[in-house]
């Protein structure tokens, strides 16, 4: 199973990386000289609303780079999801119910943060 | 421009979390906030990214040598990540100053614990539960399975509000507690990282606190950084760094502390 995780994550990583960096590379302004944005914090909209807006818009580098960091976050997820059937299979029940404990908590994790 | 800083920023952040074996996020919030003025939410939010990333990276790598212990991590991991759920929540409710002040306090218990030499410790007893789901490895015990859980929750909640991997806490509740070996609770603690920080990373993806101006650069410039670092650290007095390093964190962390207290008044 190590070998397998390993591969996972290692080619995920790979991939969300060279994503992020077309989608950087495509958005880069050198003129740039501050983020005045960033330097006071504002109500965020959803990443649902941001994404449509993006594709309204058509822009293709902003929605790269947020596929990069979709696929980097939902790495470890998935590592958790493959290990559920990995146990059951070894008749592990007590790892396997922890296993896909912690999955169900990341999934609720996340629909309650579609609420902030 | 600004672009190159955060990448620079990052590559250096990098470097000298693998070379002196804490996550970026330590190095990564102060540097935004203090020498780039980013506002502390965005910039846990996007260093949560990096931590993600960083993990992920270095745990393919502990996983083909062997030493991560899948099995414990996955007991584990249910601390964590409802800590980081409880994390999460919390964080809506906290305002900047009692986060810079939460950093800071972070900061300089990283910093009085890195004077503390890890060594192996002296073998445990194996714990009923350790033994009843098989966790101890070929040539060691696994110990204290329930205080090692109440840390990772704790870890889980830290992680979530300040946007570190809280490696420093696993790998005390596996070296301190579990009475692991130090190669088994680097990697195993590794490995878990990611699981934590994802928990809260996509929250604040989801939620569009992750700005990808900022968390694009910073994961790519701490994923480059810290495999340079792991090459430097091989040639490097990693000891003496260690050392230096300790001071500049606890001067950090008075400055983190400060800038809470002085953001109060």
């Amino acid at each position: 199973m190590n070998k397998k995780l390993s591969e996972l994550l290692r080619y995920g990583v790979l991939t969300s990386g060279l994503l992020m960096l077309l989608g950087w590379l495509s958005t880069l302004d050198f003129n740039k000289k501050s983020l005045p944005s960033l330097s006071e914090y504002q109500t965020s909209a959803s990443l649902v609303t941001i994404l449509t807006q993006a594709i309204e818009q058509s822009q293709w580098g902003l929605l790269l780079s947020y596929a990069g960091l979709a696929l980097l976050v939902a790495l470890p997820v998935f590592r958790v999801f493959v290990t559920i059937p990995f146990f059951i299979k070894q008749n592990e029940k007590i790892l396997a119910f922890a296993a896909a404990f912690v999955f169900v908590i990341l999934i609720v994790n996340f629909a309650i943060s579609l609420d902030f | 421009m600004f672009d190159f800083l955060l990448l620079f920023t990052s590559v250096i952040a990098g470097v000298l979390g693998a070379i002196l074996g804490l996550g970026g996020g330590i190095i990564l919030v102060p540097a935004l906030t203090l020498l780039l003025h980013v506002n502390i939410r965005y910039a846990v939010a996007a260093s949560l990214i990096s931590v993600v990333a960083t993990s992920s990276g270095a745990a393919s790598t502990y996983l083909k040598d062997n030493f991560t212990n899948v099995r414990i991590a996955t007991l584990l991991e249910v601390g964590t990540v409802t800590g980081a759920i409880a994390g999460f929540l919390l964080a809506q409710k906290i305002n900047s100053t009692e986060l810079y002040f939460l950093f800071g306090c972070m900061l300089f218990l990283s910093a009085v614990l890195m004077l503390k030499n890890r060594k192996t410790p002296l073998p445990g007893d194996e714990h009923a539960w350790a033994k009843n789901l098989k966790l101890s490895g070929a040539n060691y015990n696994v110990a204290g399975v329930p205080w090692a859980l109440g840390v990772m929750f704790v870890a889980g909640v830290l992680s979530a509000l300040l946007g570190i991997g809280s490696g420093i806490l696993k790998v005390l509740a596996m070296d301190g507690a579990m009475k692991l070996p130090i190669k088994v609770s680097t990697a195993t603690s590794n490995f878990m990282i990611g699981v934590t920080a994802a928990a809260s990373a996509g929250a604040y993806l989801l939620s569009g606190d992750v700005r990808p101006e900022l968390a694009v650069p910073i994961s790519i410039g701490t994923l480059a950084g810290s495999r340079i670092g792991a090459r430097l650290m091989l040639k490097m007095e990693a000891a003496l760094i260690r050392k230096i390093f300790m001071i500049v964190l606890t001067l950090v962390s008075f400055q983190m502390m400060l800038k809470g207290l002085a953001l109060h008044e």
